[in-house]
């Protein structure tokens, strides 16, 4: 009795399995389609199966030549916990003084006054050219050994100088989607050029763009692993400094690993929250 | 020729085709009018198999359309579509746009389909335009193309999906001889149109739909003089 | 005096001058026009620039000589940089073909698959795949330096190809494939040559922009010591103290290469014809 059961139950995996192996949508362009949550729960139940042997594959792979240790990890969570505090804290600080920066930068762009608009190209450009480990590391040590400056400051400094030229380009593209017909509409009543902005197309474009911020807020947390170059204790430098103590490199990389993931995943699933209140509205 | 059962067609859960039928006869014209969004074009596509039904059946030359088992890809080369908005491949000359299926599918030799596709570019008119691209060809020229190479798969049914409404006026005649032509050919056709003059002159049959349901079917003279329905005379009031 | 006198006429000139509606794309700028406000531009940021150098010297003593003398360490480290780039470039496309390819096929089970790599290895940074890749399964598999950057870079880079691959699949218009179907084309038919011709040279442009990003990610690669531009730099700023210099000299380094690529890219897009 216990045989057949077992064999049912292993019957009843292989057929699902191979049915979601065979599913296909009818026409590639009938491809998108609204599907129930039964649906969505089955697909997303496929994926993790898979992900899962892939990774349980590679783990015990690794595990024959790597004694894995994961209590040593469970010591060091303060230390993570503190890591990610700071890692949120130079994310955070940077997003503020960025989205400033950029919002500036971003309005002078589209400035009548041609001078402003060049200026702000050339800083866009000038910026979006390096690497943002090259600035980390210009900003410093180099403008650091010039000014001297804190870690976190030169971090925060560096990030913001940064991700300031992708938010203005971000508001640009914003305030030109809006489209020259509202412009028009406003300019027509009567309406300066000062008003329109402030009242007609900035409240549009706010709309428009804060899908687009919240991805900013993402790279800003990828970002912040690049200050542990300059020794800044945040998440990863956390994790490259327990390695060091106990020789637990693959589990430091690997607890690492997962909580950037998880982290910046719920912060896109929160952007993609937003972005359909923003749709449906 | 072309049979159409009671055919159910729904996009997510908004029904465009209710209960839809037609016959075709072999070397008939029938030319489908209605209202935007009556489901004209869909039908089309059902019949060719691009999209799919929830319930009826479509056979074509004997063989069922909506088959999951039937060879789509060889039924489909004996039916010939002409779209609205041409859909020429841009990135092929004139003269590859019109041989391409036929070597691909049909595996005629390059030559050969070359052949047949200067002598179809003659019949539609613009033999000189064989090797430009169809973003050098004004409308009428493009769907002219478009009309020789659907023919060039040599098919025993042609459908024609509004193909003069993207036009500007002056190009639409040029378009509607190539077709007036191919009818008095005997050519199987089924057009979806506004053109009247032109539905007066060639259709055997004239199909009224509306909302997705077949409203009136009448041989083209009883048609125009004697519509049967409320709908159809309200119809025809708009647009003659 | 009139020299000057016209001089600081055209310089008020440019900083005040105003175009007529401001939110509207720029249309075309004459050659005059393009070197006028370069000047502009140029000045005040020559300026600027002035101004920080007098301020910095108070405390600090410039050897610009530092980036003469190290000019072979230099070269070696770009060459470096552009074989790390090219050679990346070369296996996401590869990679990012395939899942992009993947995430438009009518199996669901490809498609989710194709999504689950894309957004599995953009949630975690760059820094961490490369140090992974290295310290931590490369010294199980005693990857050497070059290949754990590359399968590191790939990685990454793979789903940004992935997902401009797809975009250029997806703009493609219905239409096309309606009508290439209804020629009684097979669906592998018509995407080897109706779609995918006309969308790969739709995305050209986006795919030579994603290698610019390419060559700034590859500045990461030095953290696992690979001799690269800005390992070079580090190393430099050790030897000699003159960090500044040595970082500034590699910042406009990669500002010289990218910008140029952008300036090509953009040629290039202005070549192929938007249809």
């Amino acid at each position: 009795m216990e045989k057949t059961l077992e064999t049912n139950h292993l019957w009843k995996t292989l057929r699902f399995f191979s049915l979601m192996v065979t599913d296909r949508a009818p026409q590639v362009w009938e491809a998108k389609r609204e599907n129930s949550s039964l649906d969505l729960f089955r697909r997303g139940l496929f994926v993790a199966v898979v992900v899962g042997l892939i990774l349980w594959f590679v783990y015990a792979e690794l595990h024959q030549n790597y004694p894995f240790n994961w209590r040593i990890i469970l010591k060091y969570r303060y230390d993570f916990w503190v890591g990610f505090l700071m890692t949120l804290k130079i994310s955070i600080v940077a997003l503020v003084f960025s989205l400033i920066l950029g919002v500036m930068i971003g309005i002078g762009r589209v400035s009548r006054r041609i001078i402003f608009g060049d200026l702000a190209f050339g800083y866009v450009e000038g910026i979006r050219n390096i690497p943002l480990l090259v600035i980390v590391l210009l900003v410093y040590f180099g403008f650091g050994s010039v000014f001297p400056m804190s870690r976190f400051f030169a971090g925060v400094l560096a990030l913001t100088v940064f991700q300031a030229a992708y938010v203005a380009e971000i508001i640009r593209a914003g305030i030109q989607s809006v489209g020259k017909g509202q412009i028009w509409a406003a300019r027509s009543l009567g309406l300066s050029s000062g008003t329109t902005m402030r009242h007609i197309i900035l409240p549009q474009v706010l709309r428009r763009i804060t899908p687009a911020l919240a991805g900013q807020f993402i790279y800003l947390v990828q970002g912040s692993s690049l200050c542990s170059v300059i020794s800044l204790t945040e998440l990863t430098l956390t994790a490259r400094r327990i390695l060091t103590i106990t020789y637990a490199s693959m589990e430091s990389y690997i607890t690492l690993t997962f909580l950037y993931f998880v982290v910046c995943a719920v912060l896109s699933l929160c952007t993609k929250l937003i972005e359909r209140r923003l749709v449906t509205e | 020729m072309i049979q159409v059962e009671k055919i159910n067609k729904y996009y997510g859960d908004f029904q465009v085709l209710r209960d839809f039928s037609l016959v075709v006869g072999i070397g008939e014209v029938i030319v489908v009018i209605g209202a935007s969004g009556s489901g004209k074009s869909t039908l089309l596509r059902c019949i060719n198999g691009l999209e799919r039904l929830r319930s009826g059946e479509i056979f074509v030359d004997g063989v069922k359309v909506n088959d999951p088992k039937t060879d789509i890809n060889r039924l489909r080369s004996k039916i010939g579509m002409v779209f609205q908005d041409f859909n020429l491949f841009p990135h092929m000359t004139v003269l590859k746009n019109i041989t391409f299926a036929p070597v691909k599918v049909k595996a005629l030799s390059q030559a050969e389909a070359g052949r047949i596709a200067h002598s179809l570019l003659a019949k539609v008119g613009i033999p000189e335009k064989w090797d430009a691209y169809p973003a050098a060809l004004s409308g009428g020229q493009k769907q002219r193309v478009a009309i020789a190479r659907a023919l060039a798969m040599q098919p025993k049914a042609m459908l024609f999906d509004e193909p003069t409404s993207a036009l500007d006026p002056e190009m639409i005649k040029e378009v509607l001889d190539v077709m007036i032509n191919l009818a008095r050919e005997e050519m199987t056709m089924v057009v979806v149109s506004h053109e009247m003059g032109f539905a007066r002159k060639v259709a055997d049959r004239i199909v009224f739909i509306d909302e997705g349901r077949l409203v009136e079917e009448a041989p083209t003279e009883v048609f125009f003089e004697n519509p049967k329905h409320d709908r159809t005379k309200r119809f025809l009031d708009q647009i003659l | 005096m009139s020299a000057a006198h016209s001089l600081v006429e055209f310089f008020s000139q440019m900083v005040t001058a105003q175009k007529g509606e401001s939110w509207e794309p720029e249309g075309k700028v004459s050659w005059v026009d393009v070197i006028r406000r370069l000047t502009a531009v140029g000045i005040i940021t020559a300026g600027i620039l002035i101004l920080l150098y007098v301020k910095a010297r108070l405390h600090y003593t410039f050897h610009w000589t530092v980036l003469v003398s190290f000019k072979q360490a230099y070269w070696m480290g770009f060459l470096m940089t552009m074989k790390l780039s090219v050679v990346t470039l070369f296996c996401s496309i590869i990679v990012g073909g395939i899942i992009g390819l993947a995430s438009v096929s009518r199996r669901i089970c490809l498609r989710d698959l194709a999504t689950a790599y894309v957004e599995g290895i953009r949630n975690i940074p760059l820094l961490v795949i490369v140090l992974l890749m290295y310290f931590g399964v490369g010294t199980l598999l005693h990857l050497p330096r070059f290949p754990a950057a590359v399968v590191a870079l790939t990685a990454f880079e793979s789903t940004f190809f992935a997902e401009i691959i797809r975009g250029g699949i997806e703009s493609i218009k219905t239409g096309q494939i309606w009508a290439g179907r209804s020629l009684g084309l097979s669906s592998g038919m018509t995407m080897r040559h109706i779609i995918l011709p006309q969308a790969v040279r739709r995305v050209v442009p986006a795919l030579a922009g994603q290698f610019v990003n390419l060559v700034k990610d590859s500045s990461l690669a030095s953290v696992i010591s690979l001799v690269e531009l800005t390992l070079i730099a580090r190393q430099i700023m050790t030897a000699t103290f003159a960090a500044f210099e040595s970082y500034i000299a590699i910042a406009a380094f990669y500002f010289s290469v990218c910008f140029t690529l952008s300036l090509l890219t953009k040629i290039l897009e202005r070549k192929i014809p938007v249809e």
